[in-house]
């Protein structure tokens, strides 16, 4: 398996408090990972140094880059955007190929082609001259989801994806993904442990220490071992035992909740 | 005022003015769009202000004010990013911090100034009429710097603007451009401030794009948009202010705002017709969509603009503004501290095209010496500020045999505090006579002409703050022009409606030498007052007859609050004072036939007329 990016000893912080803590973690080529771990336990951070944008305090970071459009996809939390920005869907779905078309490129008929179609994909080809503003959440999250895929990354981040798309758009989401993952690594961070564990691969739980686990199938007491509290386990009506019960069942029906 | 538009390019300082609005509408409309589309307002408004403090050490250096601003404000710039990201301050508090501290240190350094700061008041409220061959020069590097950047990088701007973080994450050089962008804005308000003034120039960086914000929302054509706004805003704003004889800024301002409401209004109508075409779900009515920013914006322009109409209205807005927002609360204190700054009563006389003149008594009859016009002697052949001059005769030498004055009227406002009265008086001279025996003085009166003082005597040496006194020798040759400069003590309070006269005498003996003798140009008058100016207004009063022999009627459209009327002579003796003036006709019949000056003040504005008495 080709190796994407590697943490070596990896920790963490800002300013003077240390919230990840000698992380050692590769991700390979077609993983499909989820990081669950309670609130404040360095979920963010760890998708932060993954990501370049926050220098690790000890330890390194190795990626395996190519020449591809853009090495990594990116979703971040929504909540973080000024949503009045007057800037057009076409636009936002652009800026996904920002690192490889250099800083005074101007967008080709081939990036605008891309951009719709990758929007008419995502069930919301008639937007692309609407603005942000225009948007409700979960239709923003979409355009998000293909700004990260419009450089046809080798791995896909998503941060949170589920905090502002309805249950129906959820589940397509995840569907969509496990397409994806046929071309690429995905990590997802959520604290719906209960969601993610029918979709994925693996499992890393971070707690100020981040501990994988090779499979999607994951009991309380390996969580409680992992020192890997979680505040929302309830999803379904036995958490535990349904987290059992699943195995690699993509197909799953999720009808049942919603 | 009946010129056309055609002929008013004849103009050269209307041809500036056209070229000025031209260009700020351009580097406005990118930067002005770029603040409002990531809601840097604020942050515009504390280097706006924080360059006051530039200003102030400009004059202080004696270097351009101009100069000083564009390093205070691209300081105050980057101190407020840096220390919003490098320390605890939060991004608003800190603005509150330089915004103050910019205008603090411009109060001081200007106290500090010796003499006094010509063009203060463009600085505040800005002057397009005024702009110079050099700013425009520096407007247009900038307009071209600014078209350059935008257009090569507008997506990585665009972009990074948008989400910083996944700028970020695709490596891009987010600082830099947040650096350089923000150095853009700083030198943006700096150029504009000529144009626009301190006060006022927030206003070119935000109303058009917020009005164009109503019709697209999309960055690049915002930005479009809005320098079309801008530019129909200002050359409307400076045709209207030239025809209805206003100041050029403000107007231009409010076609901005009226543009604005004209815009709002229009889409509200469309978009509720749109609402009945189409059913789907409504949204809120536009106005309370509105960000924040630009309601403070507005009513902060709103309020900054009426200090000099009404106090009582200024308090209004104010609150308005504290309840948008309470953090806000610190604008209603820097608008008190930006009237603050203006509560320095000043003026000029530069004697040309008539400037200030209404306030001088000239002598008439046989001791007609003293000439206002263009100098045109021996050795008197320039003016300190082209053309005009008040000068011992403008063509031919002074006569022997002379000692004739004319009299400069001011109108106090406060005095500095009543135990301490502080007036001040200051200019330029060129003196060239033959003897010692020839010679000028100044006297000064705060009693209404009952006793005169030397300014270089008695009155002499009451300077605070630093301020160091520039005598003058009015006698002999100065060869050239020479500034004098003195702080004036009186023997009474100066206060709100008195008057303080000057008389400028100028005495020749019997021998007669051919010489140019004295003449004076950029004559400045202050004093210092604690509270709001009032305003000169011509229209407050119409007087008639004029000539007058027995009855001399005033009609003003002022029925109610306290009126002072005083008239004086050409000798500077007040021969009519009253300080609650409730007719509306005054008994001339016991005047001498001559020149008289009349002063008709309310609490908040005055008006000085000058008619003739002829029996």
């Amino acid at each position: 398996m080709t190796k994407l990016i590697q943490l070596t000893d990896v920790s963490a912080g800002y300013n003077d408090t240390i919230v990840l803590r000698d992380v050692n973690f590769e991700i390979n080529d077609r993983d499909f990972i989820g990081v669950i771990g309670p609130n404040g336990g360095g979920k963010t951070t760890l998708i932060k140094v993954l990501l370049g944008l926050l220098k690790p305090a000890r330890g390194t970071v190795t990626r395996f880059d190519d020449a591809s459009d853009g090495f990594i996809g990116y979703l971040p939390q929504t909540t973080q955007v000024d949503k009045k920005f007057p800037i057009t869907v076409l636009d936002i779905v652009l800026s996904g190929l920002m690192s490889s078309r250099g800083r005074v490129y101007r967008y080709s008929r081939h990036d605008n082609d891309t951009a719709h179609q990758l929007l008419a994909q995502m069930g919301i080809g008639g937007l692309a001259h609407r603005t942000s503003k225009e948007l409700s959440g979960g239709q923003l999250q979409r355009v998000f989801i293909c700004r990260a895929l419009i450089s046809n990354p080798r791995l896909l981040i998503l941060d949170e994806p589920n905090t502002y798309v309805d249950n129906r758009f959820e589940s397509d989401l995840y569907e969509r993904l496990i397409e994806l993952n046929k071309k690429m690594a995905i990590i997802i961070v959520s604290h719906d442990v209960g969601t993610i564990s029918y979709y994925v691969k693996t499992i890393a739980c971070v707690n100020e220490y981040l501990h994988y686990h090779r499979s999607n199938i994951i009991t309380e007491q390996q969580l409680a071992d992992y020192n890997c509290p979680l505040q929302i386990i309830t999803h379904g009506d036995v958490p535990h035992t349904v987290l059992q019960k699943h195995e690699h069942d993509h197909s799953h029906n999720h009808e049942s909740h919603d | 005022m009946t010129d056309t538009v055609f002929e008013l390019f004849s103009y050269g300082f209307f041809r500036n003015a056209f070229l000025a609005s031209l260009l700020s509408s351009v580097a406005c409309g990118i930067i002005g769009s770029y603040i409002v589309a990531r809601r840097m307002v604020f942050i515009s408004g504390g280097i706006t202000h924080a360059s006051f403090g530039g200003i102030g050490i400009g004059y202080f250096l004696g270097i351009n004010p101009i100069v000083g601003a564009v390093i205070f404000s691209l300081l105050s710039a980057f101190g407020i990013r840096l220390a919003s990201q490098r320390s605890d301050i939060r991004e608003d508090s800190a603005i509150g911090i330089l915004w103050s501290l910019g205008m603090a240190a411009g109060i001081i350094f200007i106290f500090l100034t010796p003499g006094y700061a010509p063009n203060l008041m463009n600085f505040l409220f800005g002057s397009v009429l005024t702009v110079s061959k050099t700013d425009l020069w520096m407007m247009l590097a900038l307009t071209v710097l600014t078209v350059t950047f935008f257009s090569a990088f507008y997506h990585t701007i665009l972009f990074i603007s948008f989400d910083e973080e996944y700028a970020r994450s695709h490596n891009a050089p987010v600082e830099l451009f947040n650096y350089i962008l923000l150095a853009l804005v700083a030198l943006a308000i700096v150029l504009h401030i000529r144009v626009a003034g301190i006060i006022l120039v927030i206003s070119y960086l935000t109303i058009p794009q917020t009005t164009a914000n109503i019709f697209v929302s999309d960055l690049k054509r915002i930005i479009f948009l809005s320098i079309a706004i801008s530019f129909i805003g200002s050359v409307a704003g400076l045709l209207i202010s030239y025809y209805l004889n206003l100041p050029s800024g403000a107007t231009i301002i409010f076609v901005f705002v009226l543009v604005f409401a004209i815009a709002k209004t229009i889409r509200s109508i469309s978009q509720r017709a749109g609402l009945k075409r189409a059913i789907r779900k409504p949204d809120l009515p536009i106005f309370f969509q509105l960000p924040v920013d630009y309601g403070l914006i507005l009513s902060y322009l709103w309020s900054n603009y009426l200090f000099g109409i009404s106090v009582h209205l200024i308090q209004n807005s104010l609150t308005i503004s504290c309840i948008i927002m309470r953090k806000y609360l610190l604008l209603a204190i820097f608008t008190a501290l930006s009237a603050a700054c203006s509560a320095q009563m000043m003026w000029d006389i530069s004697f040309d095209h008539g400037s200030g003149t209404d306030r001088i008594i000239l002598p008439d009859g046989i001791n007609g010496l003293w000439q206002i016009g263009a100098p045109s002697k021996n050795v008197f052949t320039q003016a300190n500020s082209a053309p005009d001059v008040i000068v011992t005769d403008t063509s031919d030498p002074y006569p022997a045999g002379d000692t004739s004055s004319f009299i400069v009227v001011h109108l106090a406002q406060d005095g500095w505090m009543v135990n301490y009265p502080k007036i001040d008086i200051g200019g330029w001279y060129y003196v060239n006579s033959d003897t010692l025996t020839d010679y000028g003085f100044i006297e000064f009166s705060p009693d209404k002409g009952k006793t005169w003082t030397l300014v270089d005597s008695a009155g002499s040496g009451c300077c605070s703050w630093g301020a160091s006194q520039e005598y003058p020798v009015f006698t002999g040759n100065s060869n050239g022009w020479k500034h004098f400069y003195y702080c004036l003590c009186t023997t009474v309070p100066v206060e709100f409606g008195d008057t303080v006269l000057y008389r400028f005498t100028f005495i020749s003996d019997d021998n007669q030498t051919f010489k140019d003798g004295l003449m004076f140009d950029d004559l400045h008058f202050e004093d210092w007052s604690e509270g709001i100016d009032d305003k000169p207004n011509d229209r407050l009063i119409n007087i008639s007859p004029n000539p007058v022999s027995e009855i001399l009627r005033i009609e003003t459209v002022r029925k109610t609050g306290r009126k002072t009327v005083q008239i004086i002579n050409v000798s500077g003796v007040v021969v009519y004072n009253n300080m609650d003036f409730h007719d509306e006709f005054i008994n001339t019949g016991y005047f001498k036939d001559g020149i008289y000056l009349l002063r008709y003040a309310t609490q908040e504005q005055y008006a000085i007329k000058k008619f003739v008495v002829r029996h």
